[in-house]
């Protein structure tokens, strides 16, 4: 297959991208077998980026993870430079900025969940150190006053300065920094918007979207489909434990995970278990009898 | 328990108690029957430690957290209790992956079965085509509606994981030694204790005996704990508790080379040679342990010869006839109680027919009892303690007339003037 053939396939290819795992799996197979022409071929990720929908470019970067993933098994570990270096760029493409000519009552942000998640498992294959602070300041609340004025004067986002380009920093940290900021930015956007829906009582938008954007009920359906799949797949690796330093990092967690016994809290747990063994061992509730010298 | 139907062709029907926790006796039956000869016990004891080394592996492959293992030895132990070794024997790592499949789905893990199969066929090693593995999955899931029937398909089981770790924070127990007992607790599943005593009781063993080894290894930094089991809910006696830790204790003598505790003392970085563990601490340990071995002199023997329910299992009564699943005791008691009064009835009966006329078949609409595990309690309402399994039809209430007082009226609004009131 020369460079041509395989830009015409792999376009094609992520044109049509369902969010499965085998999917992703397939395309991802394709390119490291076709290593030798990855500039070519990761030109066309960028290119098919631009021209898809919301929906598909999310698919294509949860392909980006299963890519990641593969080429690290590979001695030559191509791609992963590359693409971490435009890690933000990426982002900045699967979270688009507002056109000045739509209303002020769309929001562009279906993909900021995903994008989270799958930037975190890109993160722990990276081994990126920051990942546990950048976790925490996502689940928190990120609006400052200021933002909590400009809401009270009924002010939009400004989203401008998160689209300007910046100098990258040469080490994949430091990359890495520099998508995980874009995106917290994005996450203040969320609940920005979120706030200033509640606070004056703003309507859905009632005109369709346009071009590239727009969703129809047939795609609106096939993100539902999407995103039930993906957190399906969320799930089943959800609970998967490293046991590279011993057996104590898993007793790390279960110890955080329980609180110090309550007599009060944990009765209904003790008296269903109790329960179970009296109705088990004697047939009926067996009550212990009182202390006899606390009897009047 | 040989339910066959009758010749008749009439149908069976068994209601089966369920008993998460059985006694030692119990559990002594149970074996007794399950592993008829010495040689039999011996192979089911090399045959389980092979399968439990070989789940343990499975479980870092698949990076399953450890309580999946816990609920899984549970299990492997459940069912060679109900189900002769003879038969099932040679199928012991079969058993050991469905009741690893079925302590997954208890936990709420979703993972395909067909991928834990290829990792275990990976892990031993053998080669096997798509084909054979899907006839190994079906062989597995229809292994798993027997793990169903004879657990009479109870979940109720709770992990002792988390009331351990509740109970070390709430004794103010330093974290090294929870580790310790953590890892000890993985040890337990592999004894018969968690079969016979609830979660609650093994949390406070397992304490107890991390305690005591802790103490041992470390005398520079003991740990001292009064652990009273009253202030935590657990009613015990004293000498149970005893006991259970002896009990406990007994299994490092022989496999505290593979076992989780060793893994655990490696990491605090602790003397682990077997010897020194096995002749100075835990022996030491035992020697130190008051032991009561006295039998329990308020209870007579029981005769559980007679009782259905600690027979080995035929699942073929499903087939001719129904199982029917009951979890109170109270409930179960009733019903066999009114059984009994019926077989009465239906005795005099039968006698009444045969006076009458000998050729002509018993009752016109009523159908014979099967012949088999009747309750030999001639009362009306049995001891407690005498039966938990039997067959039975479903028959319909009859403390219902016998409750009902038809002078009661609740809207009534004085009470009917009785004479010598005044």
């Amino acid at each position: 297959m020369d460079s041509f053939e395989a830009r015409v396939y792999l376009t094609k290819q992520l044109s049509s991208l369902t969010p499965s795992k085998q999917a992703a799996q397939q395309c991802a197979k394709f390119l490291l077998k076709h290593k030798e022409l990855q500039d070519d071929l990761y030109s066309v990720i960028l290119e098919s980026l631009d021209a898809a929908d919301l929906n598909i470019r999310i698919n294509i970067f949860q392909f980006l993870e299963e890519l990641i993933l593969y080429c690290q098994n590979d001695p030559q570990k191509p791609y992963i430079s590359s693409i971490i270096k435009d890690m933000k760029l990426i982002l900045t493409k699967i979270l688009p900025p507002k056109p000045d000519t739509m209303s002020c009552e769309t929001r562009l942000l279906t993909n900021l969940h995903a994008a989270y998640t799958i930037l975190v498992n890109i993160s722990k294959s990276c081994k990126f150190t920051n990942l546990k602070e950048y976790k925490a300041k996502y689940g928190s609340n990120l609006l400052t006053d200021m933002d909590r004025n400009r809401i009270e004067l009924q002010l939009q986002f400004d989203e401008k300065p998160l689209y300007t380009d910046k100098d990258l920093p040469e080490s994949i940290d430091g990359q890495l920094d520099c998508a995980w900021e874009f995106l917290l930015e994005k996450r203040r956007q969320s609940q920005y918007e979120r706030f200033f829906i509640d606070k004056h009582q703003m309507q859905s938008p009632t005109e369709p979207l346009q071009d590239t954007f727009a969703k129809t009920r047939k795609q609106l359906l096939a993100r539902i489909e999407a995103d039930r799949e993906r957190q399906k797949r969320g799930k089943e690796n959800l609970w998967q434990i490293n046991r590279e330093n011993g057996s104590i990092t898993e007793f790390d967690l279960v110890y955080d995970t329980f609180h110090q016994f309550d007599i009060i809290e944990d009765k209904p747990l003790i008296d269903e278990i109790n329960e179970l063994y009296d109705n088990s061992k004697y047939g009926t509730p067996h009550r212990p009898q009182p202390n006899k010298r606390f009897r009047r | 328990m040989s339910l066959s139907p009758d010749a008749s062709g009439d149908f069976v029907g068994v209601i089966q108690l369920s008993k998460p926790y059985l006694s030692k006796e119990e559990i002594s039956h149970l074996f007794k029957n399950s592993l008829k000869d010495d040689s039999l016990a011996r192979a089911y004891k090399v045959k389980k430690r092979e399968v439990f080394q070989f789940l343990c592996k499975l479980i870092k492959v698949l990076q399953f957290p450890t309580k999946i293992l816990q609920g899984c030895f549970y299990y492997y132990q459940r069912f060679y209790m109900f189900n002769s070794f003879a038969k099932y024997g040679s199928a012991h790592y079969d058993v050991g992956i469905t009741s690893l499949f079925i302590s997954l789905k208890q936990n709420d893990y979703i993972k395909k079965l067909s991928l834990v199969i290829s990792e275990a066929y990976k892990l031993r090693g053998i080669v096997a085509t798509p084909q054979e593995q899907d006839e190994h999955r079906k062989r597995l899931l229809s292994l798993e509606k027997k793990f169903m029937e004879f657990g009479a398909f109870d979940f109720r089981y709770f992990l002792i994981e988390e009331l351990l770790i509740k109970y070390a924070k709430y004794f103010r127990i330093p974290r090294e030694v929870c580790f310790l007992s953590w890892s000890m607790l993985n040890d337990l599943y592999a004894t018969e204790l968690p079969l016979q005593w609830p979660s609650n009781f093994n949390a406070i063993v397992v304490l107890r005996t991390s305690l005591l080894v802790w103490n041992e290894l470390n005398m520079e930094r003991k740990v001292e704990r009064l652990l009273n089991e009253r202030e935590v809910a657990v009613h015990a006696r004293k000498d149970e508790v005893n006991n259970a830790v002896n009990e406990f204790l007994e299994y490092y003598l022989d496999s505290y080379e593979t076992s989780f505790m060793r893994d655990a003392l490696e990491q605090l970085k602790l003397r682990t040679d077997s010897k020194h563990i096995i002749n100075d601490v835990i022996l030491n340990i035992k020697i130190s342990l008051h032991q009561d071995d006295r039998p329990n002199g308020l209870q007579p023997p029981r005769n559980l010869d007679e009782d259905l329910f600690f027979k080995l299992r035929d699942y073929d009564v499903g087939k001719t006839g129904s199982v029917r699943f009951l979890y109170s005791k109270k409930k179960y008691l009733d019903e066999v109680s009114q059984y009994a009064s019926e077989k009465e009835r239906y005795i005099q009966q039968k006698a009444a027919a045969l006076r009458q006329a000998p050729t002509q078949p018993t009752g016109k609409n009523y159908r014979a009892p099967p012949a088999h595990g009747v309750p030999n309690n001639p009362s009306p309402r049995p001891h407690p303690n005498s039966s938990y399994q039997s067959n039975n039809r479903a028959a319909p209430r009859k403390t219902f007339k016998k409750n009902y007082q038809h002078t009661y009226n609740p809207n009534r609004k004085h009470r009917p003037e009785r004479p010598f009131d005044k």
